[in-house]
């Protein structure tokens, strides 16, 4: 009975309990990087307010995956209960920003950032 | 791979994405694309160099890689609002591709199903809401041309070159490999069968399958599966097995690997046993932007004068049939 266990451990080994390769990890974070980078790039280059948001949403998916990456890094899978809290973020985070887009747009028919700039105060 | 060549790879991924933004003419977006996909593959080609000979090349996660950067590059350059959305759905297919690579099957789904299926949509509804319908010129100026893409560029590609600075080069990078930040196996598994033994309906089945499949004769009709400290299942690092009493004799049972809990009762477990404020603050989160949204977005309504009598539940001045008449009509 014993023996017949462990060759179905060794055979049929669950693909979560293999450590991950490193150049697996490391691609992975560099494209999470990259990712992030490029949102804040856009948030910061784009007058348009929904892609300003949809930006902000770009760099909510790059920081997800790097904690699924750590989280499969560690065999933990604390790291896919923060990208549910992400996701919840990002759910509500639309929500509102979507109802400001429109409130603003009913003041304003124009979704450029820059109509706003009185906001500044400078 | 050297500091100095990593930096170099950022600066002309920045050159890049700059020539991109400007769609004033096609050749300078090739240009921009050349450049860019040249930088990310180089320094991809540089990483799965610098791994050990027998490594595995993880070719999948490259291409999603790939297909999300472009998708990434794509949206916050294109200079129509809708098709920017569109490229962000392509991103969102692609990190779900590197979550399923990565063992987070849940997740994965869930990433499809709540970004690509519901957020996006209500991003594309409000985009086609907030465009000009009378406009045929297409694209708004505001859509094409960046603000100060320059200095937005030197801060993103200098946050780029330290993390990836930091993921890649700092000790050697992020090496599992390395000692010390390996994870052990052994504690790992040790802390599924854990989540396995506080699923009592599914440790009874598990069991039961066991039982079943052991007897020669007709199905084992009772059995109780002994705990001791509240524990039903012992892992010795190699095996994990349930002590069960059938019918007065006591049996040890080795469970498979196949019982183990699946990736979605895993992240399910740690969300309530280990995160539940954080699950109930989420769901108040997601219930006051609820509120929010409707609070935000509701249509401002003039009441006169009279009509703010009622709703405070006065009676109306203007009692007469011209209003009531009025009012009926309109």
């Amino acid at each position: 009975m014993n023996d017949v266990a462990i060759s179905l451990t060794q055979a049929g080994e669950a693909s979560t309990m293999v450590p991950i390769a490193t150049g697996t990890i490391q691609i992975v974070l560099l494209v999470s990087a990259v990712m992030f980078a490029i949102g804040m790039v856009g948030f910061l280059t784009r007058r348009n307010m929904i892609l300003m948001f949809l930006c902000t949403e770009l760099m909510f998916q790059a920081s997800a995956i790097a904690m699924i990456a750590f989280g499969r890094m560690h065999l933990n899978p604390e790291g896919q209960v923060f990208v549910i809290f992400i996701l919840t973020v990002a759910a509500a985070e639309a929500a509102l920003a979507l109802g400001l887009v429109v409130l603003l747009y009913r003041r304003k028919p124009t979704l450029d950032a820059e109509a706003w700039s009185e906001l500044k105060e400078c | 791979m050297t500091p100095s060549i990593l930096y170099i790879a950022c600066v002309v991924g920045a050159i890049g994405l700059f020539l991109i933004m400007r769609p004033h003419r096609q050749s300078t977006r090739i240009v921009g694309t050349i450049l860019g996909a040249g930088a990310i593959a180089f320094i991809m080609v540089k990483v799965l160099a610098g791994l050990a000979a027998d490594a595995p090349v993880p070719i999948l996660e490259v291409i999603f890689g790939l297909a999300a950067i472009a998708g990434a590059a794509r949206m916050v350059t294109h200079p129509r609002p809708v098709f920017a959305a569109i490229y962000f759905v392509v991103v969102v297919v692609s990190s779900a591709g590197m979550f399923l690579l990565m063992d987070a099957e849940f997740m994965a789904f869930s990433l499809i199903i709540v970004y690509a299926g519901a957020i996006l949509i209500t991003y594309l509804f409000v985009l086609m809401l907030a465009q000009d319908a009378t406009s045929t010129a297409g694209e708004a100026l505001y859509d094409r041309i960046p603000r100060e893409p320059v200095a937005a560029l030197v801060v993103g590609f200098v946050l780029l070159a330290i993390l990836s600075d930091a993921f890649l080069l700092v000790d050697g990078g992020v090496r599992p490999d390395a000692p010390g930040m390996t994870p052990s196996l052994a504690a790992a598994e040790e802390h599924r069968w854990m989540v396995l033994d506080g699923l009592p309906l599914q440790l009874n089945d598990t069991v039961a399958g066991l039982l079943d499949a052991d007897s020669t004769d007709a199905a084992v009709a009772e059995f109780t599966i002994e705990r001791i400290d509240g524990r039903a299942i012992r892992f010795d690092g190699i095996n994990a097995s349930v002590d069960v009493k059938v019918a007065d004799e006591s049996r040890n049972l080795v469970l498979p690997v196949s019982a183990l809990p699946t990736n979605a009762q895993l992240v399910g477990w740690s969300l309530v046993a280990t995160f539940p404020v954080s699950l109930e603050v989420a769901g108040v989160i997601l219930l006051m932007a609820m509120f929010g949204a409707v609070v935000l977005a509701r249509r401002q309504i003039d009441l006169g004068e009279d009509e703010l009598r009622v709703a405070a539940g006065m009676t109306p001045l203007l009692e007469d049939e011209e209003s009531d008449f009025a009012g009926g009509s309109s």
